[in-house]
């Protein structure tokens, strides 16, 4: 069980309910039942909140059970209450876990951390930043191997608290751009920030900021799970508690596990803990979920919302497109050496703008010639398949119906499709051939 | 963390990694221990006259073995894992931690140092109950003294040689074809009283058989002119560790090998 503190007395389990459900999205589900909150998260897990009195306080223990279930800790006992809670009631939080274990997550009664959990609440989203407010400033940069230049003069920032997509074909200066940013390798000329820091001079205090999850799974074989990421605790100052660590990724039934046992998912996630047990500020992200199943991909993507939701800066490339749409506030595609396109998922290159295409299959015995007068040309393809690319598609989607619907077609499988982020992606970094 | 404190830190689990790779327990405790009982046994009777002095069997071998830990240990074993840890980006993920390569380097030369006073203590008491080798007084802290300083310096030694292997599976055959060559020439295979002058000129430039006479010194006086401490082969080790030492802090690299673009 772990437990979550809140300086002020009478809380109504109702109200609670309701700062937890707008706290954490239509991907959970809040409810009330005989007094405690019941959380669910799709099939994956649920968690009990009973709220208690003590002292002018209000208690909130929170008791779980099935996969998930870190996740839903995770997300009541961090950001669900103790963020939301007591930030909208001005005061302050502790949180704490219990011996009393019920849960695959419990803590074995260790006391989690009380009073970095009170300064992020106080702090909340924002507090890892550079003096401009940015976490990552990026002017001029270029890298240079002899006279093959893989980065020719790269400038973008990202905020603090932002999930960022970096996006490029193999060859596109990603990975150079990012071990740059690691402090990993020096840069031919440019200037670049991180967290207030030349990377190229970050030193141990800095270094104690960042996580890096790296492109390949990098397990310390011989040791268990948990020994691996006490050693990693142990290189900083305030690491986080490796048994919240093991919860957060999922991995608390394997703790005792060797490294050289796990699935390549459970790798992959160990090395997520690994990036976050010095409880960094800004966590580089390289191809995390690369190997994943559909499932752990999901999962994987809830930790990361997850870390925006605790106030990280999260820098992630990937070459999953879903991934990027999915998790990103923002995403930046290099070509070349290049920025190419920069903006939200939903606007970047055009996006919002381009041509929508409607497909359908003509009836039997119908041509392209039976087609009612449309402002826009049509495709007549193979199987009688129509693909019109229409800029403004109301007007012949308006046209179309009234066109199957006088006549009484059945014409069931009409589909507009908009640019996909993938279209997008692919038309700014394909090469001439 | 001060610097001390973590280097124990890290050697706990580097120890710990250590004895559960029965590679690394074959050759660095039962290899040594299976050629002091089979030479041990085999020239038990013999003694072997070098520089005027005649060594008992025995007396000969059981520093030697104690070398072939050394070199096991601290070397090829050493260089093995470092580049296995490289080339998965383990090396490199511990380097975007706090901690300083210090610690990483004094985890890894502690460890190695345990794990090679474990198989002296070990060599010492099996040649003691075999074969009636004894280590008098001094002979313990020179002993002490030399497999600290061999380890330490053939640990220097693996750092500067890692830069230049580029995978595990070309590391493997280079080091153990290498290893075997050193530890031939050096006199810890056959007894070098048989190798013509020159060969024993050469290999005393190397680093394993001054440790090896230094090792000897430690364990008979008497081969050493009755000096337990054999300041000037050790020497000679720790100019290999300082001069090795220095090829690794200019070539030595954290990341994996074509790592970039």
């Amino acid at each position: 069980m772990q437990s979550v503190r809140v300086r002020k007395s009478d809380i109504s389990p109702a109200d609670a309910a309701d700062v937890i459900q707008r706290g954490l999205g239509e991907r959970y589900t809040v409810r009330v039942d005989d007094g405690a909150i019941l959380v669910r998260k799709g099939g994956t897990g649920r968690a009990k909140v009973r709220l208690r009195q003590e002292a002018g306080s209000t208690v909130f223990e929170v008791r779980g059970q099935g996969a998930g279930f870190s996740l839903i800790l995770m997300a009541v006992n961090e950001f669900g209450i103790a963020r939301r809670v007591a930030a909208a009631i001005g005061t302050s939080a502790d949180t704490a876990s219990s011996p009393a274990a019920s849960s695959p997550a419990a803590d074995g009664g260790t006391e989690i951390d009380r009073t970095r959990a009170s300064s992020t609440i106080a702090a909340g989203p924002g507090r890892a930043a550079g003096p401009d407010g940015d976490a990552i400033s990026v002017r001029g940069l270029r890298m240079s191997y002899g006279s093959y230049e893989a980065v020719r003069g790269i400038d973008f920032t990202v905020a603090s608290g932002e999930i960022l997509a970096f996006l490029g074909p193999n060859g596109a200066g990603k990975t150079t751009t990012t071990e740059i940013l690691e402090g990993f390798r020096r840069r031919t000329a440019g200037e670049v920030s991180v967290l207030g820091t030349d990377p190229g001079r970050g030193g141990p205090d800095w270094r104690g900021r960042i996580g890096v999850v790296l492109q390949t799974n990098a397990p310390e074989r011989l040791l268990s799970v948990r020994e691996c990421l006490s050693m990693y605790a142990g290189y900083y100052r305030e690491p986080l508690p490796v048994e919240r660590v093991l919860g957060l990724i999922g991995l608390t039934e394997k703790a005792d596990t060797r490294c050289d046992a796990l699935s390549g998912g459970q790798q992959r996630r160990l090395d997520v803990g690994l990036a976050l047990i010095g409880d960094p500020e800004l966590i580089f992200l390289d191809e995390p979920t690369t190997g994943f199943d559909p499932s752990a991909r999901h999962m994987a993507w809830d930790v990361i919302r997850g870390l925006r939701d605790f106030g990280k800066t999260v820098f992630l490339t990937t070459h999953f497109m879903d991934e990027a749409e999915n998790l990103a506030d923002r995403i930046i595609i290099l070509a070349a050496g290049r920025i190419v396109a920069e903006g939200t998922p939903e606007t970047i290159g055009g996006r919002q703008t381009g041509a929508s295409v409607i497909t359908f299959t003509l009836p039997q015995g119908m041509t392209g010639q039976d087609l009612p007068p449309l402002p826009v040309p049509v495709a007549v393809g193979h199987n009688r398949r129509v693909e019109i690319t229409a800029p403004e598609p109301m007007p012949v989607l308006h046209a179309l119906s009234s066109w199957a619907v006088r006549l009484g077609l059945p014409v069931s499988d009409i589909a507009v499709s908009r640019p996909t982020l993938e279209d997008i992606y692919l038309s700014l970094t394909e090469e001439p051939t | 963390m001060s610097t001390a404190s973590l280097i124990v830190h890290q050697s706990r689990y580097d120890l710990r990694t250590f004895l559960r790779d029965p590679r690394a327990r074959a050759m660095t405790l039962l290899v040594p221990l299976v050629l002091l009982v089979f030479f041990g046994a085999v020239f038990k009777n013999q003694s072997f006259t070098i520089s005027g002095t005649k060594i008992p069997g025995a007396y000969y071998y059981l520093p030697r073995t104690m070398v072939l830990a050394v070199s096991s240990a601290a070397l090829s074993n050493m260089i093995i894992t470092l580049v296995a840890e490289r080339e998965s980006g383990a090396l490199k993920r511990r380097r975007a931690t706090p901690v300083p390569p210090i610690a990483l380097i004094g985890g890894d030369i502690t460890t190695s140092t345990v794990s090679v006073i474990t198989t002296a203590i070990v060599l010492t008491v099996v040649g003691w109950l075999a074969f009636g080798t004894h280590v008098h007084g001094a002979g313990f802290a020179a002993l002490l003294l030399a497999l600290v300083v061999g380890a330490a310096a053939l640990c220097s030694l693996a750092y500067a040689i890692t830069p230049f292997l580029t995978s595990v599976d070309s590391a493997g055959p280079m080091i153990m074809i290498t290893t075997i060559v050193l530890n031939l020439i050096s006199g810890l295979y056959a007894p070098d009283s048989i190798y013509p002058a020159w060969l024993r000129d050469i290999a005393l430039v190397l680093p394993l058989r001054p440790l090896a006479l230094a090792l000897q010194a430690a364990v008979l006086p008497s081969a050493n002119d009755d000096h337990t401490f054999a300041w000037g082969y050790l020497g000679i080790v720790v100019a290999w560790g300082v001069v090795a030492g220095v090829v690794a802090v200019r070539k030595f690299t954290w990341a994996p090998s074509g790592t970039g673009g």
